[in-house]
């Protein structure tokens, strides 16, 4: 009988120890994530559900930690143990290659043709509109004998993904340097009839 | 990976689910998102934005989501000075819409397959076509109208500074 009372009570403390470590480290939904949960499962909000979900289940996870205590620290360690055992992924880097480039166009010429208008003015009439810092950016990059150049390419990228992407690109020394990006398309079989 | 929550899309009068990130490519293209807080597996962007066509243009018109700082994001959040709406032009491609009853339920991205899909495709943030793909007839009857996610894991604090799920 010794052994049984020592067992529960070890599975006491594995208890206390587990509800302190959730205490600490859970937190309550924020009001975003909160809506977004209550849009996904209106049952939510039901009191049949926050019986169970708030009640319920704790008690039982609790009965089960206290009879099962072995189970439950072997299933703790091995989730430590999981921690940033995930492989690394080297991901490639998109470049601009010489033959992907189309025309030289003057710094004029790119703005005339990428101002953004929208009629209902959801969009700042500049150059590329809401991305018209990264255009920005790019010609701040330009030294005095740089040129600009349209460029469209089929990349074939990370998982496995074709899709074809456009832009332009500062071209230094007949070699393409810097770039922004216009427009990335999925080249997407499953949608192709 | 987790199926994720849909993008929301209001078109003609009717509200749809959207399997389509039009604001990832915002990102793709240079644009700056701040840092959303990935709450649960079912939404790794950390966001949920409602989108509405408008005489034929794209406009993200709603964002719900959290910052990684614990704040609340919303489209000025990502745009500041345009509470009201933001006109896509970035996106140029096909926006999925899923109709009708599922047919096979796959637990990642969006990844389900369902009836139909209405695709709509943009040049620009313009709608330039439309199409209806049908992709079979459920075989369960009963199953379920429009797009739905099977589970989720909702993230601790700790848990999701570790990058880990609890």
């Amino acid at each position: 009988m010794i052994y049984l009372y020592w067992y529960l009570g070890v599975g006491a403390v594995t208890l206390v120890v587990m509800y302190v470590a959730h205490k600490w480290s859970s937190r309550s939904e924020s009001g975003g994530i909160k809506d977004i949960l209550d849009a996904m499962n209106p049952d939510r909000k039901k009191l049949s559900y926050r019986i169970i979900n708030n009640y319920l289940v704790p008690v039982l996870a609790a009965v089960l930690v206290l009879f099962v205590w072995p189970i439950a620290i072997y299933m703790k360690i091995n989730d430590m143990r999981n921690k940033g055992a995930s492989g690394s992924y080297e991901e490639k880097v998109f470049k601009v290659a010489k033959a992907d480039l189309l025309a030289q166009k003057s710094v004029e010429q790119i703005e005339s043709a990428e101002i953004v208008a929208d009629p209902l003015a959801a969009v700042p009439p500049l150059p590329f509109g809401h991305l018209n810092k990264c255009w920005v950016y790019l010609i701040a990059q330009m030294q005095p004998l740089d040129e600009l150049w349209s460029f469209k390419t089929t990349w074939d990228g990370n998982w496995g993904q074709k899709e074809i992407r456009s832009g332009y690109a500062i071209v230094r020394e007949g070699m393409p340097e810097a770039y922004i990006l216009t427009a990335r398309i999925p080249v997407e079989k499953e949608y192709e009839e | 990976m987790t199926a994720q929550i849909s993008e929301k899309l209001l078109f003609e009068g009717e509200k749809h689910a959207m399997c389509t990130n039009p604001l990832g490519d915002y990102c793709a293209l240079g644009g700056e998102l701040p840092r959303f807080a990935s709450n649960c597996t079912a939404l790794w962007r950390g966001y949920v934005g409602t989108w509405k066509i408008i005489n034929d243009r794209l406009y993200l018109i709603e964002l719900h989501g959290e910052l990684e700082s614990g704040q609340d994001a919303d489209l000025e959040t990502v745009f500041p000075g345009y509470r009201e709406r933001v006109f896509a032009h970035w996106y140029s491609g096909v926006i999925r819409l899923p109709q009708g009853k599922m047919i096979e339920y796959v637990h990642m991205g969006y990844g389900s397959t369902y009836e139909r899909d209405l695709l709509l495709e943009f040049a620009k943030g313009v709608l330039i076509s439309r199409r209806v793909k049908v992709n079979g007839v459920a075989e369960d009857q009963d199953a379920k109208e429009g797009y739905s996610v099977g589970a989720m894991t909702v993230f601790s604090r700790q848990g999701r500074e570790k990058g880990d799920e609890s």
